[in-house]
């Protein structure tokens, strides 16, 4: 939505992400692949997992951290929201049965999952 | 009188995907409350022909953007065909299926028509004449119910949990071609690169045979592929198993994996995780299999065999393959 109202292209689910230049080369994580997109910068990304290993801030950082300004916004109130009409709790999913032990369970799992589970 | 409903029909190649009729007979349900019709839009090359198949899920006109440049899902090109024929029909709602076409599409339709999105819904109702969606929200511990205010109200409903239903009798749709205008755009999709010759995706399988850190090792997988492949199934993993190294991301099933929602789901070595019971609790039936009776995996699992899955699962194979045979 950002990157729309700014005007510039986004490329979302990355999962792999190569600059150079002014253009960035990303792939998108979709079903049963991954598409390939070249994005002139500016550009958004957004981030899936695997595209970068979180790395832990040595010490002298964690203390310099702590020095660095941080700048409060106060936020825009936008009447045009979703608005909660209630939350709840899923349905619980009460424990099943446990068949059996080892491979003598097979031919009785299979009968139930045709018979009372109707699944195949 | 309400605008008319508004479905974004995916394909997939020149197929529609299950999703895409799922949304349509969710489209046609809401269209006979509001008393109004259901226009589906295709996108994609070699789509045309397909496009009359939408009436049999109660679709009442369909406009088709078929060129060779919409093969691949490109954000910018699909949003301004999806906005134009938006701006022109008025519609009162704009339904999507949450697939990752889906789910790019929808917020940046949303951001120019100045209204809002829900996303990942699982269930919409009218009430008051007005749209109440449902949605999971903290990673699936609660379900939302959200009024939209805005028009159009725009959601994307999450894959297997619609059921897709034919209507009696089927719908001749009226078939309008749109020209394709290309929008400026600073993207370029270059290719698709498939995972090899896997033939359904997770979010949309009906059979997953799941393994997590009890595989013991990547090579292990075969028995479970065999199993997948005698059902008709594929084969997802735990994020402990893809942590490993031993499957790729886009088979996780999970918090940080994909959400899904299979008739069955059969677990193998997966003790069940809050993270990964997230991602496949609304699985219509779950299957474990573990050797240890007290995984957490069997407090929500209908069905449950304490044994070994090197032992179970080609077991279970066999069993399969005879059951398969006769049936």
């Amino acid at each position: 939505m950002v990157a729309e109202l700014l005007g510039i292209p986004c490329v979302t689910q990355v999962v792999k992400l190569d600059v150079s230049g002014a253009k960035a080369l990303a792939h998108r994580e979709v079903e049963g692949g991954a598409i390939v997109a070249e994005a002139t910068l500016p550009s958004a990304f957004t981030a899936e997992k695997d595209l970068t290993i979180p790395r832990y801030a040595s010490l002298r950082e964690l203390v310099a951290a702590r020095k660095k300004p941080i700048l409060v916004k106060e936020p825009l109130h936008f009447p045009g929201v979703l608005e909660i009409v209630s939350v709840q709790y899923p349905p619980p999913r009460l424990p099943g049965r446990v068949l059996g032990k080892g491979v003598e369970a097979v031919p009785i799992l299979v009968k139930v999952l045709h018979e009372e589970a109707k699944v195949i | 009188m309400h605008g008319p409903i508004l479905v974004f029909a995916e394909s997939s190649g020149s197929e529609f995907r299950k999703s895409a009729f799922e949304a349509a007979t969710e489209a046609r349900r809401l269209a006979d409350l509001l008393k109004t019709e259901v226009h589906g839009l295709s996108i994609g090359q070699g789509v045309k022909d397909q496009a009359t198949s939408l009436g049999k899920f109660g679709v009442d006109k369909v406009s088709v953007a078929d060129d060779e440049s919409l093969k691949l899902f490109h954000p910018d090109l699909y949003r301004q065909i999806a906005l134009d024929l938006a701006k022109k029909i008025n519609p009162s709602v704009i339904l999507l299926p949450a697939t990752s076409t889906g789910k790019d599409l929808a917020p940046r339709l949303a951001i120019h028509l100045n209204t809002v999105v829900a996303t990942e819904c699982t269930e919409l109702e009218i009430r008051d004449d007005e749209l109440i969606a449902t949605r999971p929200a903290y990673a699936g511990k609660v379900l939302l119910k959200v009024r939209m205010r805005g028009n159009p109200k725009v959601a994307t409903l999450r894959p297997n949990v619609f059921t897709a239903k034919e209507v009696t009798p089927p719908i001749s749709p009226r078939i309008e071609s749109l020209s394709v205008e290309k929008p400026a755009t600073r993207m370029i999709v270059k290719e698709f690169i498939t995972h090899g010759a896997k033939k359904q995706d997770l979010t949309e399988a009906g059979i997953i045979v799941s393994g997590g850190r009890g595989m013991g090792g990547p090579e292990n997988y075969k028995i479970l592929e065999d199993l997948a492949s005698v059902m008709g199934g594929v084969v997802g993993a735990s994020r402990a198993s893809v942590d490993a190294g031993w499957r790729p991301h886009s088979d996780q099933v999970g918090q940080t994996g994909r959400t899904v929602s299979p008739t069955l789901y059969i677990a193998c070595g997966i003790s069940g995780a809050i993270q990964h019971r997230v991602g496949m609790i609304n699985s219509k039936v779950i299957v474990a299999i573990n050797k240890d009776p007290e995984a957490p995996i069997f407090g929500f699992a209908d069905y449950g065999i304490v044994g070994d899955v090197f032992e179970v699962v080609p077991a279970l194979t066999q069993e399969m393959r005879k059951y398969y045979g006769k049936n």
